[in-house]
C-alpha cells in the first residue's frame, strides 16, 4: 500500500473504496453510526487492550506504592 | 503539497529522505527533552514533586494547544481528527499512560534514589523496541546486519544509561526497596507502552500536533486528579500552589519546553518506528550530563574512577545512537511497516489516499496543507494564542530566580544548540512534510 512496488500498489487501489470483506467495520453514512463503528473497531483491536491493561497495571502499582 | 499515490510508492529517495529525517528528529528531541530539565533544576528541594510535576504537565498543556495554533491552526487538528476520530481515544490514553509513569518515577526515585530509578525506567527502550516488533512488524523483513544494528544500539544505550547514572548521582534511597523498584519498573512499563498509541497514530497518518492535542487531555487530567488525591484534595493542593507562586515559572518553562522535544520525538517515531526513535530520544541523558556538568558544575571533586564511568557511559550511549542511526529501514522492512498499516486502515476503515500520503509526509488530497493554511488562523486560534501567552506573562512576573551558580557561556552555548537543532529540524520538517 504504502511502500509496496507499483504493481503491487496497483492493485492494491483497486480495491477503493477499501471496504474489504474481512473489515469489522460496517460503512454507515451517519454521524452516529459512524461513531458506533469505530467503538466497535477500537473493541475489537487487540492492540487496544495492551495499553489499556498496562495502564490498569500502573493504576494498581500506584496504589500500591503510595 | 498533495501527491498522487503511485507517485509515492516507488518513490524509494522519499523514504532515505524520510529516514534521515526521522533520525535527525530523534537527535533534536534528546537535545530538547535534556534541556527541559533545565529550568526544574531551579526549583527548590522543598517543593512537592506532584506540583513540579503538575506545572510541567500544565506547561507542556498550553504549549500543546498554542504551537498547533501557531503552525498549523485548529482547523487543521479538527480536519485531521475527523478523519480518524478513533485516534483521539488513543492519544487521550498515551497522556493516562505518561501522567501514571512520571507519577511513578517520583516514587521510585524517592524509595531507591534516582541512581537506581533512573535506568530502570530508561529500560523503556527495550520495552518500545518489543511492542514495535510484535505489534507494528518494526524490523520485521529487515536485515540480520540492521536487526542487530537497532537492538544492540538499544542495549548498549541501556548500558550506557546505567554507568551515567550510577555515576551522576549517589543519593541513597530511604524508602522501601522493593516498592521503588516495581515503581521505577512500572514506569518503564507506561513509557515503553506509551508509544503504542504513537505508532498506532503514525502508520494510520495522523499528524503529531494532532495527536498530541488529545495526548495532553489525557495527561492535564490524569496529573491532576493524581495531585489533588495525594495533595489531600483541591483546597490543599490549590495552597499548595498559591504557596509556590514563586517557582511555578520554572516547571512550567520545562513543560513548554519539553514538548519541543516531545514533538521531534514524535516526528521521529513517525518516520523511523518505535525501535528506533526511543533509544534516540533516551539519549537525552548524555545532553542532560552535559547541563549538569557544565551549566550548573555538578560532579566536581569526584574520584578518578567515577569520571570513567562519565566518559565510558557516554562513548556508549553515543555508540548505540550512531549505530541506530545507521540501521535505517530496508525496502523490505517498509513493505511489513505497509502491511501493519492496511491492518489498521481496514479496521479502522480510514481512506487509503489519506494513510498513503500522511504516512509519506504528505497531504491527503482532500485536506489543506499546512503551507496553504499558513497566514490563515481563526478567531479560535488567536484565542488560544492570546491565552497562552497571557498565562505565560503571569507566571514570568511572579518568578523569582534562585541564588545559585549558573555558568552562563555554557548555558548560551547549550541553548544555542538547541535553537540550531529547532531551526534546522523546524525547516527540514516544512520542507519535506509541511509539518506533516
Amino acid at each position: 500500500m504504502v511502500y509496496s512496488s507499483r504493481g503491487a500498489a496497483e492493485v492494491y487501489y483497486r480495491k477503493e473504496p477499501f471496504l474489504h470483506s474481512s473489515s469489522l467495520v460496517s460503512m454507515n453514512p451517519s454521524q452516529t453510526g459512524h461513531s458506533r463503528s469505530c467503538l466497535i473497531a477500537i473493541l475489537t483491536d487487540i492492540q487496544f487492550w495492551i495499553p489499556f491493561a498496562v495502564l490498569l497495571v500502573g493504576i494498581v502499582l500506584l496504589k500500591f506504592v503510595v | 503539497m498533495s501527491i498522487t499515490p503511485a507517485e509515492t510508492l516507488t518513490d524509494r529517495s522519499r523514504q532515505q529522505t524520510l529516514q534521515r529525517l526521522g533520525i535527525f528528529c530523534g537527535f533534536a528531541a534528546a537535545l530538547w527533552l535534556a534541556g527541559a530539565e533545565a529550568p526544574t533544576k531551579l526549583v527548590t528541594v522543598s517543593v512537592s514533586p506532584l506540583v513540579i510535576s503538575f506545572m510541567m504537565v500544565f506547561g507542556a498543556f498550553v504549549s500543546r494547544w498554542s504551537l498547533p495554533a501557531l503552525l498549523s491552526g485548529t482547523r487543521d487538528t479538527v480536519s485531521d481528527a475527523r478523519h480518524v476520530p478513533h485516534l483521539i481515544l488513543w492519544g487521550v490514553m498515551a497522556g493516562c499512560l505518561w501522567a501514571i509513569g512520571n507519577t511513578l518515577t517520583i516514587f521510585a526515585v524517592r524509595d531507591i534514589g534516582l541512581s537506581l530509578a533512573f535506568p530502570l525506567w530508561n529500560a523503556n527502550s527495550l520495552v518500545g523496541v518489543l511492542w514495535g516488533i510484535l505489534l507494528f512488524k518494526e524490523l520485521h523483513g529487515a536485515s540480520w546486519f540492521r536487526k542487530l544494528g537497532v537492538i544492540g544500539g538499544a542495549v548498549v544505550i541501556f548500558i550506557g544509561a546505567l554507568f551515567i547514572s550510577a555515576a551522576s548521582t549517589s543519593q541513597a534511597g530511604h524508602g522501601n526497596a522493593l516498592r521503588g523498584v516495581l515503581a521505577a519498573c512500572g514506569a518503564s512499563l507506561m513509557f515503553g507502552s506509551m508509544y503504542i498509541p504513537y505508532r498506532k497514530a503514525y502508520i494510520t497518518g495522523m499528524n503529531p500536533l494532532t495527536f498530541l492535542t488529545f495526548f495532553t487531555l489525557g495527561e492535564i487530567v490524569t496529573v491532576t486528579f493524581i495531585a489533588t488525591a495525594f495533595l489531600g484534595g483541591v483546597g490543599p493542593f490549590a495552597h499548595q500552589l498559591s504557596l509556590d507562586r514563586h517557582i511555578l515559572f520554572w516547571p512550567f518553562l520545562g513543560g513548554f519546553m519539553w514538548v519541543i522535544g516531545d514533538l521531534f520525538q514524535n516526528y521521529a517515531t513517525k518516520y523511523v518506528g518505535i525501535s528506533r526513535a526511543i533509544p534516540l530520544s533516551n539519549t537525552n541523558q548524555l545532553w542532560g550530563l552535559l547541563w549538569a556538568v557544565f551549566v550548573f558544575s555538578e560532579l566536581r571533586g569526584l574520584t578518578g574512577n567515577i569520571y570513567l564511568q562519565v566518559v565510558g557511559g557516554s562513548l556508549l550511549m553515543a555508540a548505540g545512537a550512531v549505530s541506530i542511526a545507521c540501521s535505517s529501514a530496508s525496502a523490505k522492512e517498509y513493505v511489513s511497516w505497509q502491511e501493519a498499516a492496511q491492518r489498521e486502515a481496514r479496521l479502522y476503515n480510514i481512506s487509503p489516499s489519506y494513510v498513503v500520503a500522511r504516512m509519506q509526509g504528505c497531504d491527503s488530497e482532500a485536506q489543506s496543507s499546512p503551507r496553504s493554511s499558513f497566514g490563515r488562523r481563526s478567531g479560535i486560534d488567536l484565542l488560544i494564542i492570546t491565552v497562552a501567552t497571557c498565562i505565560f506573562v503571569a507566571l514570568g512576573a511572579m518568578v523569582r530566580i534562585p541564588v545559585m551558580e549558573i555558568h552562563f557561556v555554557w548555558l548560551a552555548v547549550l541553548t544555542l544548540a538547541m535553537l540550531l537543532a529547532l531551526v534546522a529540524g523546524a525547516i527540514a520538517l516544512w520542507r519535506v512534510t509541511g509539518f506533516n
